[in-house]
């Protein structure tokens, strides 16, 4: 088992689990939409849809499904606007 | 060049390591040509996206069978067959790279082009010497000849660079966008996901589960959720009646292939028994919720249904992985049975572009098993061309998959229009859902778009951003083309 941090929270998942699923267990976001500010996690956990980009270690857009959880990583999602224009 | 030219170019260093051949993918495809190019002694690369070989269908099946072997029954029969190839394919010889992601592959490289050029196309010649290359820094050749390809790809230390002389694209299929409203929001994912979840991290979606749309993989994972303990609340599922009419007059061929019928009856026997609902026929389906996923509504027979939901699975079948051989424009159509694209490739698998050959799902869906087999059948064309086997031994060699791949394939007219997806779940009607999920483009305005003139979908990306984010529009680009087409030729 490994354990990382998702925006602080501690999660603890099996070795071969990626950071997406991570997001997925805490039951956490990945990230606000650009233009609208809409929260979004991971849709396809095969690298296709680029919708599980987060913060690891403070390297941020990088594809939460394709990288495997390890100890002590610290994820985070991310924001790129305010979530205050609302309409989707 | 003169032999002698040749070969004192062939003493200086190279700038990148020279393969035979670079497989791109490590699935079925990629796993069945780099075990056969290994047979043939070729210099074999594979480079793929995955921490450990098997593609979507084999996900983390090593792992599954050696350190939690009581959860195989969860996948089914079809993914225990997975490890043993796996552990051929770890034997085979070949150079596997796992967490690679390829961003480009570059054609015969010009003596100006210094800089690697991702996409750079070149027309195809047929050859596969295209002369000298020649450093523009030093004006030393760096290599034999220029044939090779140069596959750009990025692993954990960082941005790399390897040439090949045949580049094999094994890059499968993904999941076709789903756009209805709501799918954007947390606690919706496509099916593909769930078996990934519960094959690398042993997670299974929090309850309740509700299944939409149609397709083998759809009742796959509803039955790998039955085994895993979790009852989906339903099957809501889109396809329409007049599908399983159209499929009828291909059913004979159908019985032909392998098992296909007897495993679709033997799932949908399974989630009967399980007493898990089934909506066939469901329409107007919509995914409801404030920050996350709370309630699937459709109507089906007339009734509008609301059910309360954590989760929502999505599948309306595959389609190819079509970014590194679009970026590369080889020859392509559009199948209007399977509805995508697909490369123009002979037999063998090989492209319009020399050296560049696509096999496996990538290249048109066709299942696990025809994957193998095109992948086999690649290889072998790519050692015929490279010379190390003559005609004879190809066609010897082939014959197995040939005949194997035929028999897998008699089953596809039968499922492409069982699970065609219909029109309503392919564009959104609805103008506030998201059409493009990087850049948050909804359908309302694409249409307003092409109400003021836009015709085609690269004017579309222009003025819009729609299929210019981050996924380069693989879940976007095909259902804003419908939506252009629909609006601009009215049916
Ligand atoms: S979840 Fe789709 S790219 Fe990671």
């Amino acid at each position: 088992m490994v354990t990382l941090t998702v925006d602080g929270e501690p999660c603890t998942l099996p070795r071969d689990a990626s950071v997406a699923a991570a997001v997925l267990q805490r039951g956490s976001i990945a990230r606000t939409s650009a233009r609208f500010g809409n929260p979004r996690a991971p849709y396809c956990m095969i690298g296709v849809c680029f919708e599980c980009r987060v913060e690891i270690d403070g390297v941020r857009d990088c594809l939460a499904c394709l990288v495997l959880a390890e100890d002590g990583m610290k994820v985070r999602s991310q924001h790129e606007i305010q979530p205050s224009s609302g309409a989707g | 060049m003169t032999d002698s030219a040749r070969s004192d170019a062939h003493a200086a260093p190279l700038d990148f390591e020279l393969f035979d051949l670079a497989i791109i993918g490590a699935g079925p495809a990629g796993i069945a040509a780099a075990l056969e190019a290994r047979a043939q002694r070729l210099r074999t690369v594979v480079l793929d996206a995955q921490p450990a070989p098997g593609g979507s269908a084999w996900r983390n099946v090593e792992a599954v069978t050696t350190q939690r072997p009581q959860d195989l029954f969860v996948f089914g029969p079809d993914y225990a067959d997975g490890f043993p190839i796996a552990q051929r394919f770890r034997r085979c010889g070949a150079d596997y790279r796992a967490g690679a992601s390829v961003g480009a592959i570059e054609l015969a490289v010009s003596a100006q082009a210094a800089a690697p050029q991702p996409g750079v196309y070149m027309p195809a010649t047929g050859a596969l010497d295209t002369g000298p290359d020649i450093d523009p820094a030093t004006h030393i050749e760096r290599r034999r000849t220029g044939a090779d390809r140069r596959v750009h790809y990025t692993d954990s230390r960082g941005e790399r660079t390897l040439a090949a002389r045949h580049v094999l694209i094994a890059t499968g299929a993904f999941e076709r966008a789903m756009p209805l409203p709501g799918w954007t929001l947390p606690g919706v994912l496509t099916c593909g996901a769930a078996h990934v979840l519960l094959a690398t991290a042993g997670l299974v979606p929090s309850h309740p589960v509700a299944i939409v749309g149609s397709g083998p993989l759809a009742l796959q994972v509803a039955a790998q959720l039955l085994r895993a303990g979790v009852k989906p609340v339903a099957v809501v599922e889109t396809m329409p009646l007049s599908n399983s009419l159209g499929a009828l007059r291909h059913l004979g061929a159908a019985v032909l292939a392998p098992g296909y019928l007897a495993k679709g009856l033997s799932l949908s026997g399974a989630l009967r028994r399980a007493g898990v609902p089934r909506f066939a026929g469901a329409t107007e389906v919509r995914i409801e919720g404030a920050a996350r996923a709370e309630v699937v509504a459709f109507r089906h027979r007339g009734r509008t249904h609301r059910l309360p939901v954590a989760t929502v699975l999505l599948h309306q079948g595959q389609v190819p992985d079509a970014q590194l051989w679009q970026s590369l424009k080889v020859d392509r159509y559009w199948d209007a049975r399977q509805w995508c694209f697909r490369p123009d490739v002979d037999d063998w698998g090989n492209t319009s572009c020399a050296g560049i050959v696509v096999a496996g799902d990538g290249a048109g869906i066709g299942g696990t098993e025809a994957a193998l087999c095109a992948g086999e059948l690649a290889a072998l064309s790519i050692a015929w061309q490279q010379r190390r086997i003559d005609t004879r031994e190809r066609d010897r060699r082939a014959r197995r998959a040939q005949r194997a791949l035929r028999a897998h394939s008699s089953m596809r007219p039968f499922l492409d229009r069982l699970y065609l997806p219909p029109p309503a779940s392919r564009v959104p009607s609805d103008d506030d859902t998201v059409v493009c999920r990087c850049e948050d483009v909804c359908a309302g305005e694409l249409r307003a778009l092409v109400a003021q003139g836009v015709r085609s979908l690269e004017q579309m990306k222009a003025v819009s951003r729609c299929a210019m984010g981050a996924c380069g529009g693989r879940l976007c680009a095909l259902t804003a083309a419908e939506l252009i087409a629909r609006a601009t030729r009215p049916a």
